[in-house]
């Protein structure tokens, strides 16, 4: 079975006004074996977040991620946007970006270098 | 002129999931190190496999069967995967309705919204971007062989292309700020 941990923690913003952020960092592949069962913690996060609370992936640790866990993230993405939030991924490895490029992901989740450009860019809206 | 040798490695492995990370580092070290893709190529190839037999396992298989894997390779000429499954599958198609499936993806890419269009697993459009060739044929006794093909040249002349590409991105960017 692939490895696949996930952590969660508070993402400050600072001068930010009704507006919150939680960082989600990946270490590991996202794959058949896994996904299913990983993707209840991020429904859950979004679904116990308030309105227009974003989220910020850190993929710098993911290796691997297969179509599903890219379905998951486009759901992510649009139930995220209906509270008033964004997703943005930051530090994603070359295979990531290459396989988000293949199937139009990029086109509609911004990808940005660094978790400090991502809460940049939240408060900036 | 000698020509180079195929090498082919074959896996029996169960329709179980859990063996795909272990099945993608092969995939991985097969395609760098003996057929010669470099590692763009082989995350690639690696993506291909993984999705090729997420589907035989869900969709082809049932639950004890085993999944035959077929990886012919000529050193820096071209990497050809087979997939077979049982067709003791759920579903019941034909070699002639995932061709099918494929060439109508084929033909809507870029057509249809992203939400929908991974609906459908992503196996068209991973599959069909990545690979000069995808074939399926029945296997006598029942179940589909999928048989994918990617030449090391031509993976080599599209990674060349995308970089004189984004370089001429760049150049255009730096233009725009004069």
């Amino acid at each position: 079975m692939a490895e696949i941990e996930i952590k969660i923690s508070d993402l400050p913003l600072n001068g930010a006004k009704d507006q919150s952020a939680k960082l989600v960092v990946f270490s590991g592949q996202l794959d058949e074996s896994n996904v299913d069962e990983k993707s209840k913690e991020i429904y859950e996060l979004i679904e116990k977040s308030a309105n227009k609370t974003s989220l910020v992936f850190d993929f710098g640790g993911l290796e691997y991620m297969n179509s599903k866990a890219i379905g998951y993230l486009i759901d992510w993405h649009l139930k995220v946007t209906e509270k008033g939030g964004k997703i943005i991924l930051v530090s994603c490895r070359e295979n990531i970006i290459d396989i988000l490029n293949i199937v139009g992901l990029t086109q509609i989740v911004d990808h940005l270098g660094t978790v400090d450009e991502a809460a940049q860019a939240i408060i900036n809206g | 002129m000698t020509e180079a040798k195929q090498k082919e490695i074959k896996i029996e492995m169960p329709t179980s999931v859990y063996q795909a990370a272990n099945l993608r580092d092969l995939v991985f070290a097969v395609a760098q190190n003996v057929a010669g893709f470099s590692a763009r190529w082989a995350h690639r190839l690696q993506a291909v496999i993984d999705e090729l037999c997420n589907n035989a396992i869900e969709h082809g298989s049932a639950k004890d069967d085993m999944l035959r894997i077929i990886l012919q390779v000529t050193s820096k000429e071209r990497l050809i995967v087979i997939v077979e499954d049982s067709g003791n599958g759920p579903e019941k198609a034909t070699a002639a309705d995932l061709q099918k499936h494929i060439e109508k993806s084929r033909q809507e890419d870029g057509a249809a919204p992203i939400t929908t269009a991974l609906r459908g697993r992503g196996l068209a459009r991973i599959v069909h971007a990545w690979t000069d060739e995808i074939k399926f044929e029945d296997i006598e006794g029942g179940g589909i062989r999928a048989i994918i093909t990617k030449e090391v040249a031509n993976a080599a002349k599209e990674e060349k292309e995308a970089m004189t590409e984004e370089a001429n991105t760049d150049t255009i960017a730096r233009i725009n700020f004069a």
